[in-house]
């Protein structure tokens, strides 16, 4: 009390005074804290983060089925947390429902999400787009987070035009309007004897392979498709393939039946006929001689053995053919036995498309 | 036959016409120090159609026009000849190589013929063996009329598409007379800068008539490449 008595006594009303400018301090400073957090970043208290793990690919033919592969996750430091909706749009700004929605669905935290889109539902124009992946905190509304990632779509080439188809021996000739795009790479051929417009067509198989395997004519506007066979009409169409391997339609259908065409050398005593056959049946256009010319072209021809006997064949046969057109005695007797050698070469023949074992000759 | 003589006859006149030049030009030439000459290479050009090949076929028969038109080729050739004799004019041996092209249409019907869209290309190329004898009587003669005989070797293929249809070879002879006009008077500095530089005494400028027997010595073929055509070239004597 001596303390006191040295001091002069607080009043009640001083005593009031002070408490009350302390709570004034104290409301400040709690008024205070509340607005600094309240005006912090949103994302100070988010838990939630979205990451892309893979795209594939990043560019996209625009109008194709091409799909674009994204793998992303979404994890999250709040353990609370175990799923969310999302949502894949297309533009906006990454807040929810900004965008045009391309998907939906529920993620869960930590578990890798594949989202798959085909080009064509991004858009049909040539240009880049960026699609954003949102993810909502189901248990918190607040908690969002996304991510994004560009992807380009271009056109794909176009296609030849005035596709034009002659007819050749055992082939058909080829020529096109070549694409206008600058980056063509090549065109493919695809040709079968089953027209697309007919109800039966399924590919073209291109004498035996099938629609996935095309010819690669290279990167030019005309092409000779031979090996074929002649009297069978084949359909013809044409694809351009650009740099990036993109494929354009098909080009309009084509179609020719090859025939057999005359150069000198094909009716002359020049070349290499079947000489004792013809002789011995009477002409060129027996089907034992053409089934034989056949042999020859499509089974001997085609080894070293074979080309070694045909070689050996014409040096001797022209004269012996002279002589069996002197001896219709002759004449029998080699039919006699060319006969049974017909029908074995029938047999060893590889058919064409048609099953036919000879040639076809107009 | 009658082509024959006709073309007999036309090989004669060109003869007697450059025996009667050697006459005329000659004497006009000038002398100049030379060095020593000793064979002789040429380029030559003229035109060519093997009218004569007929291909004969059970159905019927196909001329060379009906696919290769009726339009000359182009004969390129280069020549090559040894000077063995230079006394009484020259005599030289050599021999010389060709090549041939005519492009065409394959025939989709024989009779009548009619055109398909198939394209065919002919090739000869034709390897000979010349004897040669040049009536030079001067230093530096204007005008040198030549005759010329040889044997030869025609390979032939003919092509559909690119495909090879038809190959092979014929055989048989030749004959020509030709004129070779010396150029050197034109730029007589040249002449002398081309043989001290290159040895090379002489240019000419050649025309030549010749008569091609290739039929493997008359046999019956279809492929018969006789004809009788002109020839203009460049001549380089060193």
């Amino acid at each position: 009390m001596t303390g006191k008595t040295r001091g002069r006594i607080i009043t009640g009303k001083e005593i009031a005074e002070m408490t009350t400018q302390r709570g004034i301090k104290n409301l400040v400073l709690v008024f205070s804290l509340g607005l600094f957090l309240a005006l912090l970043p949103n994302t100070a208290w988010a838990t939630l983060t979205v990451s892309i793990l893979e795209v594939s690919p990043t560019t996209a033919i625009i109008t194709s089925e091409q799909q674009i592969n994204i793998i992303w996750k979404a994890t999250s430091s709040d353990s609370s947390f175990s799923s969310g909706d999302y949502r894949v749009e297309l533009g906006g700004n990454g807040t929810f429902g900004s965008g045009t929605l391309l998907q939906t669905g529920t993620a869960t935290v930590d578990i890798q999400v594949s989202t798959t889109l085909t080009a064509n539902q991004i858009s049909d124009v040539n240009d880049t787009y960026t699609i954003f992946i949102i993810v909502v905190n189901s248990t918190d509304a607040t908690d969002t987070n996304f991510t994004a990632q560009t992807v380009t779509l271009y056109n794909p080439p176009q296609a030849p035009t005035n596709l034009t188809v002659e007819a050749g021996d055992t082939r058909l000739m080829l020529s096109w309007t070549p694409s206008p795009d600058s980056n063509v790479d090549h065109y493919n051929i695809y040709y079968g004897t089953i027209s697309r417009t007919d109800s039966a067509f399924s590919n073209y198989y291109n004498g035996g392979g099938t629609k996935d395997s095309p010819i690669n004519a290279g990167n030019v506007s005309s092409y000779v498709l031979s090996g074929l066979e002649n009297g069978i009409t084949y359909y013809v169409t044409v694809e351009t393939v650009d740099t990036q391997g993109a494929k354009s339609d098909y080009s309009d259908e084509g179609g020719g039946t090859p025939v057999q065409t005359y150069g000198l050398g094909d009716i002359s005593n020049e070349k290499g006929g079947c000489f004792i056959a013809t002789a011995a049946f009477g002409g060129d256009n027996d089907p034992r001689v053409q089934s034989l010319r056949s042999f020859r072209d499509r089974v001997l021809l085609s080894n070293r053995l074979g080309r070694f006997w045909v070689y050996t064949y014409y040096q001797i046969s022209p004269a012996a053919a002279r002589i069996l057109a002197r001896s219709s005695v002759l004449r029998s007797l080699v039919r006699g036995f060319l006969n049974p050698v017909v029908w074995g070469a029938r047999l060893v023949i590889p058919p064409g498309p048609s099953g036919r074992r000879t040639p076809d000759r107009e | 036959m009658e082509f024959f003589k006709a073309s007999f006859f036309r090989s004669q006149v060109f003869l007697v016409l450059f025996l009667l030049g050697i006459g005329i030009l000659g004497p006009f030439t000038s002398a100049k120090a030379e060095s020593k000459k000793s064979a002789s290479y040429s380029l030559m050009f003229g035109p060519f159609r093997p009218d004569k090949i007929v291909a004969r076929g059970d159905q019927g028969n196909i001329s060379w026009r009906n696919v290769y038109g009726g339009g000359n080729s182009l004969f390129s050739g280069a020549e090559w000849e040894k000077e063995i004799i230079q006394k009484y004019g020259v005599l030289a041996v050599g021999g010389g190589v060709g090549f041939i092209r005519a492009t065409g249409k394959s025939l989709k019907s024989i009779n009548p013929p009619k055109t398909s869209a198939e394209s065919t290309e002919f090739q000869i190329a034709p390897i000979g063996l010349n004897l040669t004898y040049r009536l030079v009587y001067f230093e530096n003669q204007f005008l040198v009329p030549y005759g010329r005989a040889g044997m030869d070797i025609y390979l032939f293929r003919e092509l559909k598409e690119g495909d090879t249809a038809i190959s092979g070879y014929r055989t048989g002879y030749h004959y020509a007379f030709g004129g070779a006009f010396l150029l050197d008077w034109m730029s007589p500095g040249s002449a002398v800068n081309m043989d001290l530089e290159w040895g090379i005494n002489n240019t000419y400028l050649i025309f030549e008539y010749r008569y091609s027997h290739i039929n493997d010595f008359n046999k019956k073929h279809d492929f018969d490449f006789s004809t009788e055509t002109w020839f203009g070239g460049i001549m380089f004597e060193y």
